[in-house]
C-alpha cells in the first residue's frame, strides 16, 4: 500500500473508492443540493412577504402553470416547502454533511490508509447522487413534487386525490428516500467498521478525536433510526400503490368513502418521528464534532471535558431515540405519553447544557485564532444556545399547545439544527480545505462570508420567533387571509429580506470555494498547527494517505499549550516524555 | 415600508463589507513576519466584530421584544390558559437569562481571548467540581421546570370539573363544520359512511335507510350485462341489477335501451369483475363481458378514462352499501346509542357560538386528511385525525367584547387593512387598539387551501347562547 496505482479519468474523479475524492463527490453534491434548498427558501418566502403580488422573474423562472402573472401557485408553494425541507435535512445535513466530514476525517484522523470498504463507500455516494437527482426531478414533472410538507403526513400524501403534489411527485419522494435511506446505512455501516477495528497503533478509544466519537455516533444513531422510517416509507408505498390501508381509515375523500379502513395515521407519525428525532442528531453530532475539534485547535487549548463531552454525546444520542412522541404532543395520543415524552425531552437539555459549558470553558484564557472556521464554530455555539432555548417551550407539552407548528417552530429548529448544522458544515470546509485541497482559502472572502451569514440568519430567524408566538402556523401560502396576521405582516418582509441578503453571501462562498479548489495559495502541511493525524499526512493527497508506514500515536489529540513544551502543540505522534501524563 | 427594509438590509450588507476592507488595508500594511495563515491584524478586527455583534444582537433582541409586545396574542381568554401563560412567563424569563448569561460569556470570552503572537493559552483540560456543578445545576432547574409543566399539561389534558357543553368538530377540506350535542347532552354515533348532506355523518336509523336508498338509486345503472343487442342505432344491454345482487344476493333483471350517440359518449369506468366471477368491463354504470372490448372500443368508447380509478370507486361503493347495513343490523341490537344523534344541531355556518363560563368539552374528527384544530386566543390545540376521535376541554372566560376590551386594555393592536375590492390593492392600513377576535383555524397542512381554512367563534353569556341554540333545528 501506500503507492500510486495507475488511474484513469474514471477511476479518479467519478467511480472512486478513496475516502478522500468520495468526501469531496459528497461535498461538491451538497453544496448543489444546498444551492437549490436555498434558492426554494428565496422563491416562498417572497411570497410570503408580498403575497399576491406579481413578479416578472418568477414567472420567467416557472412559467406560466407555477407563477401565472409572477404569482406563486398554492401547489407550488407548498411543493417548494417541502422540497426545501427533504433536500435541506436529508441532502445537504444528513448526507452532505456526515458524507463529506466522515469520509475525509475517519481514516485520516484514526490512521487508516482508506475506509474498511473502499467499494461500499463508493456505492453509498451513487446511492446518494441517485436519490438526490430523483428528488430534484420530482420538482419539475407536470403535477408537481411532493407537497405535503416534509414530514409527508398521510393521508394527505397517501391519496392522490387529496391533493396534486400527492400523485407521480410523491412516489418519487418515496423513491428517492428508499434509495437514500440505503445509501445513509451502507455509508454508516462502513464508518462504524472503520473506527472500530482500523484505528492504528496507540490509537485507543479515549485518544480518538472528538470528531471520531461524533461520527461514531452518528452512525450508530442511522443504522438504528433510518431503517424505521425505510419501513414508514414502504407501508406508505403499499397504501398507495397495493391498496393496503396501514395508515388509512375512514375517510371520505372525493364525494366517496372510501374502502380502506382499520389502519392509523399515527402509526406513521410514531414510525417518522422514531427516525425523525434521532435524526436532529445526525444533523447536530457530526456538526458538534467538527466544532469540538476546531475550537479547541484554535483555541490553542485542550477541549475542557474531554470525557464529559463524549459522556454528554453519548447521552444526547441514547435520549434522542426516547423522545420522538414531542412532535405528536396535539395528535391526539394519550396524554400520559405526552407527561412521558415531556420528562425525556427535557432531560437532553442536560447533556446539552454540558456541552455549552465545556466550549465556554475551553474559549476562556485561550489564545483565540479567530480564522473564519473558527468564528463559524463559535457562531454554531451561540445558534446552539439561541435554538436549544426555545426547545424548552416546545418540549413542555402545556406551552406546546399554543405554539404547536407555527413560525416559533420553525425559527427554533432553523436556528439550532438548520443554521446551527449548516455553521459546523461551514466551519469544516474552511478549517479542512487545506486538507481536501492543499490549497488555503481566501480568508477575507471567508470573513465577508461569515459576517453576512451570521447576520443574516439572527435577522431572519430571531424575529421569526414572534410572528410565531402571535399564533401564524406554518405551511401557510399566505398569512393574509387572516386579518389577525396582518399586523405581523412586516415581520415577514424584514425576514424575506435578511433571507435574500443571506442568500446572496452564500455565493462569496461558493466563488471563494471553486476559486480556491484551482488557484488558491499552497497550503502548508499543518497550517493550523493542530495535533491530530490528518495533518501528518503530506499535502499531496496520497492514495493510502501515509507514504511508508502508518503513524503510531502516543497521546491524546489535545495537547495545546501544555506545560513543559515549547510550542502551543504537541502532535499525537510525538512520544510522552518521562513522567508526563497523557492529556486529560 | 418594503423598500426601507430592503434599504436597511443592504446598509447591514455595507457595512459589513466596509468592516472587511478596513482590515484588508490594514493587512496589506502589516505583512505578516510569521507564517501564520491569519494575520494577527486580521483576528483583531474580527474579534471586535465579534463582540459589537455581540452587542447589536442583544441590544435587538431587548428592542423586539418590547417593540413586538403589541402585536402578540392577548392573554389567554380561558380558565387553562391562564396557567399556560404563566408557565409561558416563567420558562421565558428563565430561557432569557440564560440566554444573556451565555451568549453574553461566548461573546466577552471571544473578544477578551484573541490571538495575541507569544501568548500561551491556559492549561485546563477539565476541572471535575465545576463539571459537576455545571451539571447538577441544570439538571434541578430542569427538573423544577418540566414538574411544573407536566402538573399544568396533567391539569389540561385530564380536567375535573363538570363538563358542560359537548361541542363536536368535524374538519374537512378545507372548512369546520360544528356540531353540539343537543338536549340529551350527548354526541350521537356518526360515521364516515353517512357523510355527505348529512354533513357529520350523523348515524341515525333514518339517517342509514336514507342513505342507503340514495346508494340505490346513485348506482340502478350499476348492472352486469348477460346481454347486449345492438339495433338501428339503439344498443340494448339486459343484465343484473348491480346493488341488489352484490348487498342482498336477490337477482333483479333488468334491461336498458340506449342509443347509440348516448352510447358512443359513454365513458369507460372501469375493468372488474362481475358476481358471477369473470372477467367484466364496466362502462359508466354498465357492465359488459371482456371479450367484446374490442368490438365496443370500436364502437367509440372513450379509451383513456382512467380504469383504476373508478374500478376503486366501485370497491368503495360495495364496501360502503355494505357498512351501512352492518349498522342497520347494529341497530336493531343496541337502538339508544343510535337514538342519541336524533337531537344533535349541526351548524354548517363560519361562526361557532360558545357560551361563557362553560367546561366544554371539543371532540374533533376528520373526513379526509390530518388537519389541526388551533384556538389560538384559548390557548388550545388538538389535531384532527380521520379514524379516530380527539378531545380537548376548556372552558371561555370572556365573552368576545370582554375579550375586545381586555385586549384594548393590554395595549394590544391590530392592522385595519382596506383593499380595493377589484384589484386587491392596499387602500388603507390603519393600526388599532384591540384584537380581531376569536377564531379557529387549520394548523396542520392539509393541501392547497390550507391557509384559508377558519371559523370565527362568538362567545357569549349564557342566556343568549341558550336562546340561539333553541333557535336551531335539530337533526331529526
Amino acid at each position: 500500500m501506500g503507492g500510486h496505482h495507475h488511474e484513469t479519468f474514471i477511476s479518479k474523479y467519478i467511480f472512486s473508492m478513496d475516502h478522500k475524492m468520495i468526501g469531496k463527490q459528497f461535498l461538491i453534491t451538497a453544496i448543489f443540493m444546498a444551492v437549490l434548498g436555498m434558492a426554494m427558501s428565496i422563491l416562498f418566502r417572497i411570497q410570503l412577504a408580498w403575497p399576491g403580488e406579481g413578479f416578472a422573474f418568477l414567472n420567467f423562472f416557472l412559467g406560466d402553470k407555477w407563477a401565472p402573472e409572477g404569482v406563486l401557485d398554492p401547489n407550488m408553494y407548498l411543493a417548494l416547502v417541502t422540497i426545501h425541507g427533504t433536500i435541506i435535512v436529508f441532502f445537504v445535513l444528513t448526507g452532505g454533511l456526515s458524507g463529506t466530514f466522515s469520509n475525509l476525517l475517519i481514516p485520516y484522523q484514526i490512521g487508516a490508509r482508506d475506509m474498511a470498504s473502499g467499494f461500499m463507500n463508493m456505492v453509498s455516494f451513487w446511492l446518494f447522487f441517485v436519490s438526490a437527482v430523483i428528488m430534484v426531478y420530482s420538482v419539475f414533472i407536470e403535477s408537481g413534487a411532493a407537497s405535503g410538507g416534509w414530514t409527508v403526513y398521510p393521508p394527505l400524501s397517501a391519496l392522490p386525490q387529496a391533493m396534486d403534489g400527492s400523485g407521480l411527485g410523491m412516489t418519487l419522494w418515496l423513491v428517492s428516500m428508499s434509495i437514500f435511506i440505503a445509501s445513509s446505512l451502507i455509508g454508516s455501516l462502513n464508518y462504524i467498521v472503520t473506527v472500530i477495528n482500523l484505528r492504528t497503533k496507540g490509537m485507543t478509544m479515549v485518544r480518538l478525536p472528538l470528531t471520531i466519537w461524533c461520527f461514531l455516533i452518528t452512525a450508530v444513531l442511522g443504522v438504528l433510526s433510518f431503517p424505521v422510517l425505510l419501513s414508514a416509507a414502504l407501508l406508505l408505498m403499499f397504501d398507495r400503490m397495493l391498496g393496503t390501508s396501514f395508515y388509512l381509515d375512514s375517510i371520505f375523500i372525493g364525494g366517496e368513502p372510501l374502502e380502506a379502513t382499520g389502519g392509523s395515521p399515527i402509526l406513521y407519525e410514531h414510525l417518522f418521528w422514531f427516525l425523525g428525532h434521532p435524526e436532529v442528531y445526525i444533523i447536530l453530532l457530526p456538526a458538534l464534532g467538527l466544532i469540538s475539534e476546531i475550537i479547541s485547535t484554535n483555541s490553542r487549548k485542550p477541549i475542557f471535558g474531554y470525557r464529559a463531552m463524549i459522556l454528554s454525546v453519548l447521552a444526547i444520542a441514547f435520549l434522542s431515540f426516547i423522545v420522538w412522541g414531542h412532535h405528536m404532543f396535539m395528535t391526539g395520543m394519550s396524554p400520559f405519553l405526552g407527561t412521558v415524552f415531556t420528562f425525556t425531552t427535557l432531560l437532553i437539555a442536560i447533556p446539552s447544557a454540558v456541552k455549552v459549558f465545556n466550549y465556554l470553558a475551553t474559549i476562556w484564557k485561550g489564545n483565540l485564532r479567530l480564522t473564519p472556521g473558527m468564528l463559524f464554530a463559535l457562531g454554531m455555539v451561540s445558534l446552539f444556545i439561541s435554538g436549544g432555548l426555545t426547545g424548552l417551550v416546545l418540549g413542555d407539552s402545556a406551552l406546546d399547545i399554543n405554539v404547536h407548528d407555527t413560525y416559533f417552530v420553525v425559527a427554533h429548529f432553523h436556528i439550532v439544527m438548520g443554521a446551527g448544522a449548516i455553521f459546523g458544515m461551514f466551519a469544516g470546509v474552511y478549517h479542512w480545505f487545506p486538507r481536501m485541497y492543499g490549497k488555503m482559502m481566501i480568508s477575507k472572502l471567508g470573513y465577508l462570508h461569515f459576517w453576512i451569514t451570521f447576520i443574516g440568519v439572527y435577522g431572519v430567524f430571531f424575529p421569526m420567533h414572534f410572528v410565531g408566538l402571535a399564533g401564524v402556523p406554518r405551511r401557510y401560502y399566505s398569512n393574509l387571509d387572516f386579518e389577525m396576521f396582518n399586523d405581523v405582516q412586516f415581520i415577514n418582509v424584514i425576514i424575506t429580506g435578511f433571507a435574500i441578503l443571506s442568500a446572496l453571501g452564500q455565493f462569496v462562498f461558493i466563488f471563494n470555494f471553486f476559486y480556491s479548489v484551482f488557484k488558491g495559495k499552497k497550503s502548508v502541511q499543518n497550517p493550523w498547527k493542530s495535533n491530530t493525524l490528518e495533518w501528518t499526512a503530506p499535502v499531496e493527497r496520497i492514495h493510502g494517505n501515509w507514504p511508508g508506514e502508518l503513524p503510531t500515536v502516543y497521546r491524546w489529540p489535545y495537547d495545546y499549550s501544555k506545560p513543559g513544551y515549547e510550542e502551543d502543540y504537541v502532535l499525537q505522534t510525538v512520544p510522552l516524555k518521562d513522567g508526563e501524563h497523557d492529556g486529560h | 415600508m418594503e423598500l426601507l427594509l430592503i434599504l436597511l438590509a443592504i446598509v447591514v450588507a455595507g457595512v459589513a463589507i466596509a468592516k472587511v476592507m478596513k482590515a484588508k488595508e490594514l493587512v496589506d500594511g502589516l505583512k505578516d513576519p510569521e507564517s501564520e495563515p491569519i494575520s494577527s491584524s486580521e483576528i483583531r478586527t474580527n474579534a471586535l466584530g465579534w463582540l459589537v455583534f455581540g452587542i447589536v444582537l442583544f441590544a435587538m433582541a431587548v428592542v423586539q421584544m418590547i417593540a413586538f409586545d403589541k402585536y402578540m396574542l392577548p392573554s389567554a381568554a380561558s380558565a387553562h390558559g391562564a396557567d399556560v401563560d404563566e408557565l409561558m412567563r416563567i420558562t421565558m424569563i428563565l430561557i432569557m437569562s440564560v440566554f444573556f448569561v451565555t451568549q453574553g460569556l461566548l461573546f466577552w470570552f471571544g473578544f477578551k481571548y484573541y490571538f495575541k503572537p507569544g501568548k500561551k493559552a491556559f492549561w485546563f483540560p477539565h476541572d471535575n467540581k465545576l463539571e459537576m456543578a455545571w451539571t447538577v445545576v441544570p439538571a434541578v432547574v430542569l427538573i423544577m421546570l418540566v414538574t411544573y409543566g407536566m402538573s399544568t399539561w396533567d391539569e389540561i389534558m385530564n380536567p375535573e370539573d363538570k363538563v358542560d357543553l359537548k361541542v363536536e368538530i368535524v374538519s374537512e377540506q378545507f372548512g369546520w363544520t360544528t356540531r353540539y350535542a343537543g338536549a340529551d347532552s350527548t354526541l350521537g354515533e356518526a360515521s364516515f359512511a353517512l357523510y355527505g348532506k348529512n354533513a357529520v355523518g350523523i348515524a341515525t336509523k333514518n339517517a342509514i335507510i336514507e342513505r342507503l336508498a340514495e346508494c340505490k338509486n346513485i348506482n340502478t345503472t350499476v348492472i352486469t350485462i348477460s346481454n347486449k343487442a345492438v339495433t338501428n342505432n339503439m344498443i340494448t344491454l339486459t343484465g343484473f341489477n348491480h346493488y341488489d345482487d352484490e348487498i342482498s344476493g336477490k337477482i333483479t333483471p333488468m334491461t336498458v335501451t340506449l342509443t347509440k350517440s348516448a352510447f358512443d359518449n359513454a365513458v369507460i369506468i372501469s375493468k372488474g369483475r362481475g358476481f358471477d366471477g369473470t372477467s367484466k368491463l364496466i362502462v359508466k354504470g354498465f357492465v359488459t363481458d371482456s371479450l367484446n372490448l374490442e368490438a365496443e372500443i370500436a364502437l367509440g368508447w372513450n379509451k383513456d378514462a382512467k380504469l383504476d380509478k373508478v374500478e376503486s370507486s366501485i370497491k368503495n361503493f360495495r364496501a360502503n352499501v355494505l357498512r351501512l347495513r352492518r349498522m342497520l343490523k347494529d341497530y336493531a341490537n343496541d337502538p339508544t346509542k343510535y337514538d342519541f344523534g336524533k337531537d344533535d344541531i349541526v351548524v354548517n355556518d363560519n361562526h361557532i357560538k360558545l357560551p361563557k363560563g362553560n367546561t366544554i368539552e371539543f371532540q374533533f374528527r376528520s373526513k379526509d386528511v390530518i388537519h389541526s384544530a388551533y384556538f389560538p386566543h384559548f390557548r388550545a390545540q388538538m389535531n384532527t385525525v380521520p379514524g379516530m376521535k380527539t378531545k380537548f376541554t376548556f372552558k371561555p372566560t370572556e365573552t368576545s367584547e370582554e375579550f375586545q376590551a381586555k385586549a384594548i386594555a393590554e395595549g394590544k393592536v391590530y392592522l385595519e387593512v382596506i383593499r380595493d375590492e377589484n384589484t386587491g390593492e392596499v387602500l388603507s392600513s390603519i393600526e388599532k387598539l384591540g384584537t380581531t377576535g376569536y377564531i379557529l383555524l387549520c394548523n396542520k397542512v392539509c393541501g392547497t387551501s390550507h391557509f384559508n381554512m377558519k371559523v370565527f367563534i362568538d362567545v357569549v353569556e349564557q342566556d343568549e347562547f341558550d336562546s340561539w341554540l333553541a333557535g336551531q333545528k335539530t337533526f331529526e
